[in-house]
Formats: C-alpha cells, structure tokens, sequence
C-alpha cells in the first residue's frame, strides 16, 4: 500500500473533458520542491502539428513587445505575454536535399532532430537523436519517468508511409537514438497508467517491483548468453533489447524508492471518438504528469505527419492533407485555417490548464517550456523555412516572453532547442544542425 | 531545346519551358531555394542552328584520342571502345562543354546500323520482339509503357560487400532435376539453377505426367532457346553444365554460344547504351553537373551496370516510365532506340543468370508483433485473451508490419512485455490461496451499476441516488460457506431508514435497514453458502426518497456502498485450481519432490513449445531454480513461484525472438534446421508457433522431406489459423488497414458509417480467405464471379435478397462488379473524403497489382503556382488533362490517371453511379498501350491480360511477407521459380506458398545480406 496519504482521493476528479484539476501545491511543495531545492524544476513539451499552417492567418502583425496577434492565434490572447511566436526558423533537413519527394515524413523526423532521415522504408532507418530525448538522457533521471511521448493518431499501419520513407518517419517526433524511435502512446488510459500505475494493482506493488527485478536480472542474463551468437543487424537488435531492458531496472528502482502517487482521473476504457476530448484528455495528462512531477519532459503530436483527418467540430469535411495542396483556393485555404485555429484552441486548453496550477509564487506555466509548432510552414508548397514555432512558459523567469521575434531567415530551429536544453539543466554543446543558442532572456 | 538558367546563390543549372521566361521562380536545388528572376537576358540559349554544346560522355571518347578531346566533335563515340581508364584520364568540365554535340544527322546511322552488329536472332527493335516471346523474360521485357518487367519496387539492397561465390554449388543435379526440368517449362533463366532443396521420391506425385510432357516440350524449347539461355548466362561453361538438362552437345553449343554471347552483350552496351546516353542523357548527368545526383558518363561495361544496381535501376524506371530524358530536351530519342535501351537495361539488371547470381540472403532477427504475440498466446495456452492490444503499433517496412529490420523495442515495449507477462501467467496460474480461507475485497472502482452513478467524494464510496443496485463480481474456488460483507452507509430523509437488499446472482438474499449517516459507515454481513465459481454480488438501493419541501439535511435519501467482501471458506480448503492451471502444474513438490525437481518437470514442456525448439536441461534448470528462488527467499507459494518463472519465460528473448543460428566457421550460408523452418512456416501461414504436430515433424527430422513438407502446408492452409493470412498479409498488401482511417465526408455521404467500414474489410478478406482454403486461383483476385456480402454491403452494392449481419456467397455474374479492384473496400481506400480520386485508384492498382510503383516526380516539375490555373467549373477528367498535358506530369500520369478513370463508376465509398451530378461518368480510357476501354469490367479484363505482371507482383509481395524482409534483386530467382511452380499448377495458393517455402530464402541463411557479384568469367 502507498504510504501515501496525502489527497489520496481528491487530488483530481473529473468527467469526461471537463477535468477539474484541484489546488495541488501542498503535494507539489512534497515532491518537486524537495527534489530541486527552493527552485521549482522546468518541465519542457514539444507538441506537432501536421501539414504545415495558412502563414497569413499565423503570423502575428509587428515585432518585439507591441506586436499582435494573427487571426489563427487569437485564441492565445489570455497568455499573450507569456509566449514568444517566433519567425525566421528553419528545419533545413525536412527538405529533400537530393532525396526527392516525401516532406511529411522528412518534416516529423527532423523536427525535434534537426538531421536529414535516410530515406528508406525498411532495414535502416536513421535520423538524429531528438532534443527530448537528449534532454531526458542528461537529466532525465530525476523523476520517475524521463520522458513521456504522446500522440493521438494510432500511426499508419499498411502501405509506404511517404514516397518511400518508412512509416516510422511520419508516425514519431522522438528519436531516443538515431535508429530507434521513441512509440507514443494514443490511449488516455494507458498512457495514464505509463505514468502512474495501474489503480488496480497498486496495493500489491512492492511483491510486483521484486518479482519484475528477479524477472530482469534472469532474463537479461539469457541475453548476454544470446548475444555473442550473434552478428550484424541482429546483435544490434539485442542491444536494443538491452538498452530497453535496462531503462525499465532503472525505472523499477526509482519506483520502489518512490511509489507513485496515483491521482484519480475517470478516463474511457479506450480512444475517445471525439477528437476535442481525446485532444483534451492528452492535455489533461500531459498537465498532471508535469504537476506530480513525474516527468519534466514530453512529447506529443497532435496528428501524425500529412494526416487527412477531417475535422467536423469545425465544419471541415476534407482531408486535412488534402486540404492542404489547396494551390491558393480560397475556399480550402479557409478550411486550413479553421484547422489551425481549431488546434490553437485546444493548444490554449493545456496553456489555461498549465497556468491555473501554483507553484509557490508562480504558476505551472511559468516553470514551463511549451514549444508549439510544425516542420511544415506552408503545406501547400512544402516549405521548411519560416516555420510556425510558439514556445508558451516563463521556462522557470528565465525567459522573457510577450514578444515576437523574427529571427534572420535559414536560423536552425535547432538553435531554439540548445536554448531550452540550457534550461533543463542539460549540459548539451550542439545538436542536429544547430549552429548557436536563441537568446530569449 | 529550352533556355538554361545558372542559379546565381549556389550555381545549379537548369530548364525551363519558353513560357516562363520573365516570371519569378524558385531555384529547384531544395537546399536552395533562391528566388531567381527568370529574365531572358540570363539564360543561356541554345539555338537549334548553333547546337547546344554537349558534353561528350568522358566515356565515348576514343581510347586512341584522348588529346583530342576538348576540340574534337565526338564522331566517333558509338564505335569507340571506351575504357574507364580513359574516363579518368579525360578532363571533364568546362572544355567538354564547348564541343558540339552531335548533330541528328550524325547520330542517327549509329543507332541504326548497331542492330545489324547483333546476330540476328537477337535483334529487337521496340515491339516487334513481342511476337518473338519464346522467353517469359524476353516477353515481359517487351516494354509496352505499361510494363516494367521486374518489379521496380524490388529494390535494390545496395553494393555488394562480402565475397560469396559459388561456395555452395547446389547438390546434385539428378536430385534437382525434377524442379528443374519443371522450371525450365517456362524457359527462364530458373531453368539452370537446380534448387537445393532435398527432395525424396517420388517428387510432385500427382503432377508427374505434366512433368513428363512439359519435359519434352521443353527440350525442343530448350534447343530453340539456346541463344537467349546463353545470353543470359554470359560465358559461362560452369553454368551450363551444372544444369541437368544439358546435354553434353548442347553443352558445347552453350558454351561456345555463350562466349559470343559475352561479346555481344559487351558490343550492344557500347554500341546502344552508351551512345544513347551520351546523346541523351550525359549533358546534364556527367561528372560536372551530376543533376539528380545521378551521372552516366562514366559507363564503360555491361559489368558495370549490375556492380552499381541502385543507380542503373533508377535511371532505368526514368527512362521506362517515359520521364527522362525531359520532354523538352533535344534530341528527342527515337522511340525504337528508348524501347531497346530500357530492353537492354532491363536485360542486364533483372535477366541475369541465377546459376551465377546465387544467395539466400538473410532476415533480421525477428521478434514477435502484435498479431503474432497474440496468437502465439492462444496457441501456447488455449487463452482468447489478447494483451498485445495495449502494444504500440508495430512499425512498418516493406510495406508490411512484419519486418524483422524494422520492429524495434522501445522501452514502452518492454514494459508492456512485462504487463502482459504478468497477465497471461497469472490467467495461467491460479496463485490464490485459500486454504486458510481468504479475503477477496473489490472497492467502488470496479463495480458495476444499473443505474448512472459514480463514484464520488474523497472516501471511495458509490452513491446511489435513486433505485438501483451495484454489483460486484467475485469468484469462490471451492463450494463451501462464506461471508458475504457489505460497507455501506446511508443519508436519511422521510420516516423510514435505508434500505439496502443483498442478493447473489440475481436473488434476494437478505434487506439490511442503514442506521447510520454517510459518515460512520458500517459492515453488513450475511453468511451463506456458495458452489464454487464466479458469483454476481448486489446491492440494492430500495426505497428511494427525496422531498424538496423539507430541510436540506432531511431531503434527500441516498444509499452509499464502498466495498464487497467475501471471506471463505470456512475452515479453508485445499487447493481448487481453475481448468488451464491443472492442465500446466502437472505436478507438485512432495515427499521426495523438490520444488526445483517439480518445477523441473513442469516447465520443460512450456518452455519446448515458447521457445519452440528442444531446451536443454541447463536451460530448464534455471529456470526452474528461479521458482526455487521465489519460494526459498520470499516465502512464496509453488505456484507463485511457477507465476514468476512463467512470466521470464515470456520476457525472455527466446520466447519474444525468433531466432536463427548464422552460418558456422567459413560457411557463408547454412540449411535451416528443421525447428527454425517450422517457426518460419507457421508465422508464416498463420503468424503463429508451430502446434505440437508441427513440431512433432519437426523433431522427426522428416520436415525437409518435401512430400512431408507439401502435405503440411495442405494440412496448415486447411486450418482456421490460416485466416491470419488474409487478416496480416491481405490486409496489409491491398493497403486494407488503412480503410480505418478513411473519414468520408458526412455532407456527401451520410450513409457511411462503421457497420458498412467493417463489412467493406470484411468482403475483401473474406473472399482472400476462400481462395486460400479452397486453395483457387490466384487469378479470383482480380477477376471472380462471386464475393461475400452481409445485408448492410448488399445494399451498398444493390445486390437484393441477403438479410442479416451473416455474411454469405453472391453471384456476380452480369453485375458490374469483378475481382477486388470493384470491392468498396480498396475504392473508398484510394479515395478523397468528399470525391474519388482516380489518381490514388490508378497509383493503387499500379503498385499492389501490377507492382509498378511509379517513380516520384523528376525534378523540374513546375512549380505549383504555375500550376494551378484556374481550374474550377473543370470536371476532374478536364482538370487531370491540364495535369497531364504538363511533360514532366504526363510520362506516369499517363498510364495512372487513365486506370484509376475507368473506376470512375464507383463513387468515394465505393457505391456504383451512372451519373456524377447530373452529368453522366465518363468512365472510358486509353492507356498508353494503345488499349481502350469504357467502363470498369473491360478495365479489370484489360488488366487481367497483365496476368505474368501480376502473378509476379503477389509472389514478391507474398515473400516478402513470409521472409520478414525486403526483396534483393538476387531473390528474382526465387520469385522465378515460385511463380512457374504457381502455373504448373493453375496459380492455386497453395503452388506459390509451396514456390516460398521450398526456395533458398526460405530454407536457407547467409552470413550476410550482401552480396558480392561475382566476376564475369
């Protein structure tokens, strides 16, 4: 049994998408206060979009302090001053650079790597490590999990996911190596238990963590006994076995030091059918995963790359990607727009979410770094420069948001990220292409 | 010839058509992107007077000239015997670009007089080698626009590394010689390489007498054939004579025929290929300028082609598919020279010889996916449980999901593996124990209600707010007398208490009156006796009150329930295990039994069939010692202990791996065991393990026998499990499982809802299931009188007289619909949400029927601004000619576009129309073959005159799926000998599974998957 007593039930409640998320400062101060000093650690999450935006209706009017906002980001009006939008940003290898077609693919893989995908669609795919995951080598081990990668399409299962790059291009953000893609999770449920157990059999959870610890050592003594027969591709597959071995010993350890806490939150057995919900759920998740500490690192794409979804909540009945190639038809590009002001909306529920959580004297969102954005700028040509790029949060005071910054054309999206990695503590020189650091103090 | 522009940021150098001269464009190098005005002033102009400067191929240079290369008009480049020593030798760049390019005049008797420098017999020029068709290559190498003869998505693994050759000739020829001979029935190049493959006596029973005639037959072709055989095996004595069918005269004629052979090819290189590249294709893709990445110019050597597959495939789709050289370029090849470069091409990339040419090639070490987790599951424990559900998805390659390259473990998948271990063991296991009798508690969480109610508050309790009840399920081991407990508490309003009723499975039992407030909650116990089994526990809220008049601590009267308890037995009972847990624990620790001796005895069997090979005693002794363990320092039950030893098992990487040994010492590949080839069969046929009489076969050592082997496959394709096949492999080959992702416009199509998504799947796989139990042509695919309907897709399709959510059997005759490629399934797959698309439906059939998978766009594609004209008021077909009047769009839009129109009867879920609006379809075409059609039935007939096309197609994707692995171009062999086993005998399913299973990438291992080609002799 958890010797946890603290708000044992009331820590969340809630039903359906309208979950209510209580005053948690008492168990924050417990946890992450203790854990960080004085300081309130920084969470970081890096959410996707897919197909690029209208860029007319995304990019704010001015530059600086006085600049406003864009019909697309409107919604975002309540933390105008706690957001950057960035201009100027390129993810150079989403561009074919002598590989040909397929700018989905290449735009989810290169998005949080900054490398060009090997363009393949079986033995050997290979990108770049990606920023989250990075930051979650260096430092992820302070909380239970090191990272958490979210999504709400299941991925592609059949066919040649993008002019012959493989499905896992266009499915994954995180990249924990350059060859092995980080899976998300889709369901509310599950990805809820990743973080915090299942309710059912918490109570036996100490006979639980000692039976998985005897059961890793045994088994992972039978792989080393596999692994000198091996050679080439499949010695490299028992490494992954391993190294996946190993992350799970760890996280059982850190488990039995410190049990979980498990918040009660009333989540669907399965994918909720309605988007706004499972979008909000995602969000919801997201938040509490931050708020107990249990991870500082997330991801989460909002759809896979070139997805077609329609959305009805906004009267769009094409396919998004579709929508997309609308070669300036007016009619589709306004549907676009609605997409993309529709997902800012939802992108808004997880900032008023952040900020309506204290930390001490600040607030969630202040102690967070949300970045917002897509490796497409516009879908219709498939540009990868001046990308739509937000990052919301305070990043712990050390930022100082409220602006838009326009940033010479061609800067590597990259340089964003070893700006952020400085803020996570994670001691990281380069990555990807990046040539430099953002200022953003 | 069009304007050139030189991009002024990075220096790339392009074309564009007359009309954009003036506008702004973007600088197609896609890492640059510079915006460029392109003023006429800039470009550099090539009049037709004064011809463009072309670079002679480095390659087309004389050998006894070099100094005269940068002045001298290559005269002489088609006769030249070019040499890569004077490639490098000639400086390319600048100068080159000053020499003239030869004029048309020039160039043309070169061309024409290189067909007369070939013997006779071997000449073709463009079609008329059609009527000649004595070679199934020869005939499929006919390029009519609409066939690429070996498959282009049979790409390409890469230079060869390693160096294998001719290690391991095949055995004999008198064992090989059945299959052979059958091969070689269909005169390809199989026809010299004898299979390996052990086979018993008598070899293909029933089929003997085929075999004797065909034998005949095929010396007489055999004779016939000799030129184009030894052209495929290009001096090569060696290859001749392993054949079994050689005799020793043809053997000499072979050989002397193939020597001359070797030359020949070596003169039709040089004399076609290379000057058509230089006329063609060099100025652009020349050491200089390398445009696409690709340069031709330094081609000496028919050697060469093979050595740098990768680059000569793809310029080989270019040039077939019509896409290079540009339209716009001139010259302009003759169409009888394009026609004989893409033969020559397709010749020496996919025709070569396979006595040659010869590797089994290697899988990736395979773990389980989803499907296969879940089934190996059921089969291993007689579960229906499917923890692999909560897996993530399985990454795809190869177009399939099953690909042991890509299908990583990311730690979510570990842990995963660890909760479904736990699940599947404890369903195994009863670890319960009651025999000091036992509490079994379930909290609110987990209870059921007939009415809506939750839980609510911080103390864990369901409200019950007006009549009704909650349940709670929990099972009792043994019959016996419990106590049942109820914590309830209760808010009070009117003047009565309460009331709470008990009742098991559905009686009433017992009425409790609630005394106190929802505050001081209290224990209701009832004591009573109980079979053994799962029991439905209630309680009943039944009398409900509420007056709003009154005040509000006395208003509302609600029943609270936290928690059932059962205690019990009483006085205990020893243990009751369930039916599946009897089955495994076969025996116990007792006097003169260790718990490490039982746990012995009752694990060797489960870990034989998880890790589905003979175990050895140090291997069940460990594990055993694990449940030894448990016991000793936990104090744990035996049965706890087999709980954790069985969830290691299956953790452990023998259990979640199929793995295979690699080749011993030197071998550079090694025969399968008979356990490894097992496995490799049933996740193959049924993606799961091999069930025990499988296995007994195997152990028997008797599955290498081929009548063994053939009869298991009858026996596996038979059963139900082979159903896996049309859920894993159809779906994922006709791109199925994407149909669950498909949202139909709602405005357009109301009647779209998920009965009729899955009834759509469900035809398709149905019909793919017929053919394989009823072991039909493969040729049903594409055209059957007959499918599967429920009442919902019967209405869809307006076919009357089927009711019900059954599915049943429905003529087709006289309808308009035949085959797969008129199931709604694939129409509503490759369409638009709100319209078709007969773009995707041509892509479609293009790629999983005729395994043509268009190349993508060539460069130089206009930009889409350009474009996009103003197309509105246009129907789709006007908008698509636009699209195609475009040069570079049309060379594959042109065959695309024209088969996906001709489903234009179908709309985007696939229902039949006669009219679009109020227009009527135009559901005609012309495909570039000059074939002609006016509606979807001729179209599917059109396309099944494409048979060797298509036969070809699914054998690739059908063994790509059953290998775990991508194509390399040295498996045409297989895919060969699989396809002439198929039409041996009538394309029957079952012929092409027995083609895979009894080839050498099936049977066989290599160390590497590269392969060094070897020399030519």
């Amino acid at each position: 049994m958890s010797q946890f007593k603290l708000n044992r039930r009331t820590l969340l409640r809630g039903v359906g998408t309208g979950l209510a998320l209580p005053y948690l400062e008492s168990m924050f101060s417990a946890r992450a206060m203790a854990a960080a000093g004085a300081a309130a650690p920084v969470r970081m999450a890096c959410l996707f979009f897919a197909n690029g935006a209208i860029m007319d209706k995304w990019k704010p009017r001015g530059e600086g302090r006085d600049y406003q906002l864009s019909p697309t980001l409107e919604p975002l009006a309540d933390f105008k001053n706690e957001m950057i939008v960035f201009g100027g940003l390129t993810q150079h290898h989403a561009r074919a650079n002598g590989d040909g077609g397929g700018d989905h693919a290449r735009n989810a893989s290169a998005y949080l790597t900054g490398a060009q995908p090997k363009k393949t669609s079986g033995a050997d795919i290979t990108v770049g490590q990606s920023i989250d995951q990075a930051i979650a080598e260096r430092v992820g081990s302070k909380t239970r999990l090191p990272s958490i990668e979210l999504g709400i399409d299941r991925g592609r299962n059949a066919g040649n996911c993008d002019s012959g790059y493989s499905c896992a291009y266009s499915s994954n953000i995180s990249w924990k190596t350059p060859t092995t893609p980080c899976s998300k999770e889709v369901n509310p449920r599950l990805a809820f238990e990743r973080l915090f157990g299942n309710p059912k059999t918490a109570a036996d959870m100490e006979r639980r963590n000692r039976n998985r610890k005897s059961i890793l050592d045994f088994v992972s003594d039978d792989a080393k006994r596999i692994q000198p027969s091996l050679s080439g591709a499949d010695r490299h597959k028992m490494d992954e076995y391993f190294s996946s071995l190993r992350d799970i010993e760890q996280r059982v350890a850190r488990a039995e030091k410190e049990p979980a806490e498990i918040p009660e939150l009333k989540l669907p057995d399965g994918v909720p059918a309605q988007l706004a919900e499972h979008m909000n759920l995602m969000y919801d998740i997201l938040t509490v995963a931050f708020q107990t500490d249990s991870t500082r690192i997330a991801t989460l794409m909002v759809a896979d790359a070139g997805s077609n979804r329609t959305y009805p909540e906004v009267e769009v009945r094409d396919g998004h990607h579709e929508l997309s190639h609308h070669q300036n038809d007016a009619h589709k590009m306004e549907q676009i727009a609605k997409i993309d002001r529709y997902l800012v909306e939802r992108f808004a529920y997880f900032l008023a979410k952040l900020k309506s959580i204290r930390e001490g004297e600040s607030t969630l969102l202040d102690n967070s770094m949300i970045l917002y954005g897509s490796g497409i700028s516009d879908g219709n040509r498939h540009d990868h420069h001046d990308l739509p790029i937000i990052l919301a949060g305070g990043g712990g005071g050390t930022i100082k948001s409220g602006r838009s910054i326009i940033h010479p054309n061609e800067t590597p999206l990259n340089n964003l990220f070893m700006a952020m990695a400085d803020r996570m503590g994670a001691s990281l020189t380069t990555l990807g292409d990046s040539k430099g650091k953002l200022d953003l103090s | 010839m069009n304007p050139a522009f030189r991009c002024p940021s990075c220096g790339f150098r392009f074309r564009v058509e007359e009309k954009y001269l003036g506008r702004k464009a973007r600088c197609p190098n896609a890492e640059c992107q510079q915006a460029i005005v392109l003023s006429p002033e800039l470009a550099e102009r090539s009049e037709p007077a004064k011809p463009k400067a072309a670079p002679p191929s480095p390659t087309s240079v004389s050998k006894t000239k070099p100094a005269e290369t940068p002045s001298t008009p290559p005269s002489l480049p088609t006769r030249s015997k070019a040499s890569a020593a004077s490639a490098k030798a000639t400086p390319a760049a600048p100068a080159t670009r000053a020499v003239k390019e030869p004029t048309p005049e020039r160039a043309k008797p070169a061309v024409r007089t290189e067909p007369e420098s070939l013997p006779p017999a071997r000449r073709r020029t463009g079609t008329a080698a059609a009527t000649r068709a004595s070679s199934r290559y020869q005939n499929q190498s006919n390029v009519s626009p609409l066939i690429i003869g070996f498959v282009a998505t049979m790409l390409l693994g890469g230079v060869a590394l390693g160096s294998y050759w001719f290690v391991n000739r095949p055995k004999a020829a008198s064992e090989g010689s059945e299959v052979t001979a059958l091969a070689s029935t269909e005169g390809s190049s199989v026809a010299t390489q004898p299979t390996d493959f052990p086979l018993s006596s008598p070899v293909f029973d029933g089929d003997e007498a085929v075999l004797q005639s065909e034998q005949q037959q095929s010396k007489q072709r055999q004779s016939e054939q000799k030129l184009d055989l030894a052209r495929q095996q290009p001096g090569s004595a060696v290859a001749a004579q392993t054949s079994s069918l050689a005799t020793p005269q043809l053997t000499a004629t072979l050989t002397a025929t193939a020597i001359s052979k070797n030359a020949g090819r070596q003169q039709k290189v040089k004399d076609t290929l290379i000057p058509f590249l230089t006329k063609h294709c060099s100025e652009c893709h020349n050491a200089d300028t390398q445009e696409g990445g690709i340069t031709v110019h330094d081609l000496a050597t028919a050697d060469q082609l093979l050595k740098d597959r990768k680059k000569w495939e793809r310029v080989y789709r270019m040039i077939n598919a019509g896409a290079m050289p540009p339209q716009e370029y001139d010259p302009k090849p003759e169409e009888g020279v394009r026609k004989e470069v893409v033969n020559l091409l397709h010749d020496e990339l996919h025709n070569f010889d396979c006595t040659k040419i010869h590797h089994a090639g290697r899988s990736t070490l395979h773990r389980l996916n989803r499907a296969e987790y879940n089934n190996t599951i059921r089969d291993l424990f007689g579960l229906s449980i499917t923890p692999a559900d909560k897996f993530p998805q399985d990454d795809v390659g190869e177009g399939f999901d099953n690909i042991g390259d890509v299908l990583s473990i990311p730690p979510l998948l570990m842990e995963k593996y660890l909760d479904a271990a736990e699940e599947v063991a404890g369903t195994v296991i009863d670890t319960r124990d009651f025999s000091k009798g036992a509490t079994q508690r379930v909290d609110a969480a987990q209870f059921t209600s007939s009415v809506n109610g939750a839980v609510a508050g911080d103390d864990g309790f369901f409200t019950l707010s007006s009549t009704g009840s909650v349940t709670a399920t929990i099972e009792v081991p043994v019959e016996g007398k419990y106590k049942i407990r109820i914590e309830a508490a209760a808010s009070q309003a009117g003047p009565d208490n309460a009331k709470m009723g008990l009742q098991i499975d559905g009686k009433d039992v017992e009425t409790f009156e609630i005394k106190g407030r929802r505050r001081s909650a209290a224990w209701f116990e009832e004591n009573v006796k109980l079979p053994a089994g799962s029991h439905a526990f209630s309680a009943a809220f039944l009398n409900d009150f509420y007056d709003e008049k009154a005040p509000e601590k006395r208003r509302d009267r609600n029943l609270y329930v936290r928690a059932f308890e059962v205690v019990g037995p009483e006085g205990g009972t020893g243990p009751n295990w369930h039916e599946i847990h009897r089955r495994f624990v076969t025996t116990k620790p007792a006097a003169g039994v260790s718990v490490q001796d039982a746990a012995t005895t009752v694990l060797r069997p489960i870990l034989y069939r998880s890790f589905r090979r003979p175990v050895t005693d140090a291997e069940v002794a460990r594990f055993a010692s694990l449940v030894n363990e448990t016991v000793s320092q936990y104090n744990e039950t035996y049965e706890y202990g087999l709980f954790v030893a069985l969830q290691a098992i299956l953790v452990s990487p023998d259990f979640l791996f199929r793995k295979e040994a690699d080749p011993e010492g030197n071998e550079e590949e090694r025969s399968l065991n008979e356990y490894e080839l097992a496995s490799r069969l049933s996740y193959f046929l049924w993606s799961s393990m091999p069930d025990d009489e499988l296995l007994k076969v195997a152990e028997s050592k008797r599955l290498l026998d081929r009548t063994v082997l053939r009869s298991q496959i009858e026996r596996m394709l038979k059963d139900d499990k082979a159903s896996a096949l049309g859920r894993n492999f159809a779906s994922q080959w006709l791109n199925l499982r994407n149909l669950a992702d498909i949202r139909p416009n709602s405005d357009v199509f109301p009647d779209f809802d998920e009965s009729l998504r899955s009834a759509m799947s469900q035809e398709t796989e149905m019909l793919f299931s017929n053919v394989v139990r009823e072991d039909r042509s493969i040729d049903d695919f594409l055209n059957c009188d007959f499918t599967f309907v429920n009442e919902r897709l019967a209405k869809h399709y307006g076919i009357s007289g089927v009711s019900g959510d059954k599915f049943v059997r429905v003529s087709l005759q006289g309808s308009n619909r035949s085959g797969v490629l008129t199931h709604a399934s694939v129409l509503t797959l490759t369409s638009n949400p709100g319209r078709t698309s007969p773009v995707k439906r041509g892509k479609w059939i293009l790629e999983n029927i005729l395994g043509e998978s268009p190349p993508p766009p060539p460069p130089g594609v206009p930009p889409l601004e350009d474009a996009a004209k103003d197309v509105t008021g246009l129907s789709l077909r006007e908008r698509l000619e636009i699209h195609r009047k475009d040069a570079g769009c049309a060379s594959c839009h042109k065959t695309m576009d024209p088969l996906g129109m001709g489903l234009e009867n179908f709309d985007a879920i696939g229902r039949w129309r006669d009219k679009e609006g109020d227009k009527p379809v135009d559901a005609s075409g012309d495909l570039p073959s000059g074939e002609k059609f006016t509606g979807p039935i001729e179209l599917v007939s059109i396309i099944k005159g494409r048979q060797e096309q298509f036969y070809r197609t699914f054998a690739e994707r059908l063994m790509v799926y059953a290998l775990g692995r991508g194509l390399e171009y040295y498996d045409k062999c297989a895919v060969d000998q699989t396809v002439a086993l198929g039409k041996q005998r009538g394309n029957r399913f079952s012929a092409l599974v027995e083609g895979i299973v009894t080839s050498d990438p099936f049977t066989k291992r290599s160390r590497s998957r590269e392969y060094e080609i070897p020399p030519t002799q």
